[in-house]
């Protein structure tokens, strides 16, 4: 579990902690910095999992406007394994030149190294803390996404594979497309490869599918029976879902089925909820949800929001959602809420949300009416 | 299992454990997860029974308007603590008289849940475990890995057949089995 970000020079971040718990509501006016820590925790996963250069990762106008300094830094808490990992991470950036490179990157466990990379040094530690081989590397990328798994080095490979359970999702349905040329395993912000993601899915956690199938039949879409990977040609499939009711099936008539870009947004917005509730919400991933309330009718927020609730607590996962909807806020806010804020347009701030039973206006309310 | 199907019911409750509690119970009773309706409750500073006191007569004008035409139910759940079942209950009473709203009625589908000392002493003894209504059982739970199903299932059965899980009985359960068939229809 995430239990700390901190960024310095960022965009809107300045010397910016966030203490993160297991469920936690961001709420907070637009510009606020909400989305900037999302972009944040998948820029460290693509780093160093995926290898992504540093000039990708951190290019563009990155430093924050009114700071005249040019390195950035980053650092990532993670409690697991009876101990703590900090993950550091400094960039130095060359403004004329557009161009910028690795300062540091550690990596560490409980206080021991795991990793250290000064600049121009990849030094390695094993899991007992003694010093193992150290090797030139390249400042513009990181050598964390080349190291092979070994019996001596768990607690590195470890973290790694846990940045790379960081799911980062927008949902845009319009973007969802219902063919699947081919499995995806990290889909992408907008889930527009839902679709292969399912058909992945399918194929290695069936647990995950029959869990699925159960939460889709339990009213989320009327009607709903089944759905299933239509073969389409050489090696595509499309993702049907089949649907009946109750005047349809006593004629005994086969259930009539929609691909799913035939269903409505706001349905295939449903199904892409539900799935990465299922998928993503479990021990030692991160679900990180940027307004999953889009499109969704007002009546079907609470119900998914009870069960990712549930799963939370009962699969110790971690669940990080960004919304302005009063819905996900009265149910959230007041156990799990925070609030960032700016003064004007100076830097991001984090605070709890504070709820009582003083205040007799819903939390949601008490937002709209810039009271909090 | 007959489904409940079209029954919606407000759960108007004090904090996460008792709704976690009543969501899961009214799950196993047959209602669906979306005809459920949990209202916000506060957290931190603050008495949530308060809170339970202040929402209480509105809830109730809220489902009055309705009941006649829809079916609809309310569960007020609120935890006794050093208070006895029937204080508590009485000051849930008085809420409604402070409003100038009729007591609630024998044929309405508005049930009271009062867990003496708090759920918590319901949980355990759903569990298996021997405990009474005298003993606060707050930090007894906090750690444990509670599979809520098994819970629920223990609540229905209970309510179905009559006979409870251990001995001794715990009265404020019992007194809720009851209450729970004010939400048949």
């Amino acid at each position: 579990m995430i239990t700390r970000l901190y960024a310095d020079n960022y965009k809107c971040l300045v010397n910016f902690e966030w203490r993160p718990t297991s469920l936690q509501l961001i709420v907070g006016d637009n510009g606020s910095g909400k989305s900037t820590v999302f972009d944040i925790l998948g820029i460290l996963r693509d780093f160093v999992v995926g290898g992504t250069g540093v000039d990708s990762a951190f290019g563009g106008r990155t430093l924050t406007a009114w700071d005249q300094r040019t390195e950035q830094t980053f650092e990532l808490d993670m409690e697991a394994n009876d101990g703590k990992y900090r993950y550091r991470l400094a960039i130095e950036h060359d403004p004329d030149r557009m161009k910028r490179r690795v300062k540091s990157e550690k990596l560490a466990f409980s206080d021991a190294s795991l990793y250290d990379f000064d600049g121009r040094e990849a030094h390695l530690f094993r899991d007992d803390g003694s010093r193992g081989p150290s090797f030139p590397f390249d400042w513009s990328r990181s050598a964390l996404a080349t190291i092979p798994e070994r019996p001596d080095n768990r607690r590195l490979t470890w973290f790694r594979d846990r940045l790379r359970d960081i799911y980062i999702f927008s949902p845009d349905p319009r973007q969802m497309d219902s063919l699947a040329d081919c499995e995806v395993d990290r889909p992408d912000l907008h889930l527009k490869d839902l679709a292969a993601w399912l058909r992945h899915l399918s194929q290695q956690s069936f647990e995950v599918v029959n869990e699925l199938r159960d939460s889709l039949k339990e009213g989320v879409l009327q009607g709903f029976r089944d759905f299933r990977l239509e073969r389409r040609g050489e090696s595509g499939r499309v993702l049907q879902f089949d649907f009946e009711f109750d005047g349809h099936s006593a004629k005994r008539e086969k259930p009539f089925s929609f691909s799913l870009k035939e269903l409505s947004d706001g349905q295939r917005c449903l199904v892409a909820l539900f799935t990465m509730l299922h998928a993503s919400v479990r021990q030692d991933a991160v679900l990180c949800v940027d307004e999953p309330d889009n499109f969704v009718a007002l009546r079907e927020l609470q119900p998914w929001l009870t069960k990712l609730n549930d799963r939370v607590h009962d699969r110790h996962g971690q669940c990080l959602i960004v919304s302005h909807h009063p819905e996900l806020i009265n149910y959230l806010a007041a156990e799990h809420g925070v609030r960032f804020t700016r003064d004007d347009a100076g830097p991001a701030r984090v605070k709890p949300f504070e709820w009582t039973n003083e205040e007799m206006l819903a939390p949601s309310e008490i937002i709209a009416r810039g009271w909090e | 299992m007959v489904r409940k199907r079209g029954v919606r019911v407000t759960i108007l409750v004090e904090d996460k454990l008792l709704e976690r509690f009543a969501r899961e119970a009214l799950l196993e009773l047959g209602y669906h997860r979306r005809e459920l309706r949990v209202l916000p409750y506060p957290v931190g500073r603050g008495s949530a029974k308060q809170w339970v006191d202040h929402q209480y007569p509105i809830e109730m004008q809220a489902y009055r308007r309705v009941a006649q035409y829809q079916r609809v139910a309310l569960l007020v759940g609120s935890e006794a603590d050093e208070l006895s079942v029937e204080t508590r209950r009485h000051q849930l009473d008085s809420s409604l008289e402070s409003s100038s709203l009729p007591g609630r009625g024998d044929d309405e589908h508005v049930c009271i849940w009062v867990p003496k000392w708090h759920v918590e002493t319901w949980i355990l003894h759903l569990l298996g475990e021997q405990v009474d209504e005298e003993t606060n059982y707050k930090n007894r739970v906090r750690h444990l890995r509670i599979n809520f199903s098994q819970i629920a299932a223990k609540f229905v059965a209970y309510y179905r057949t009559g006979v409870a899980v251990t001995t001794p009985v715990l009265p404020s359960l019992e007194l809720a089995i009851a209450e729970t068939r004010r939400l048949d229809f």
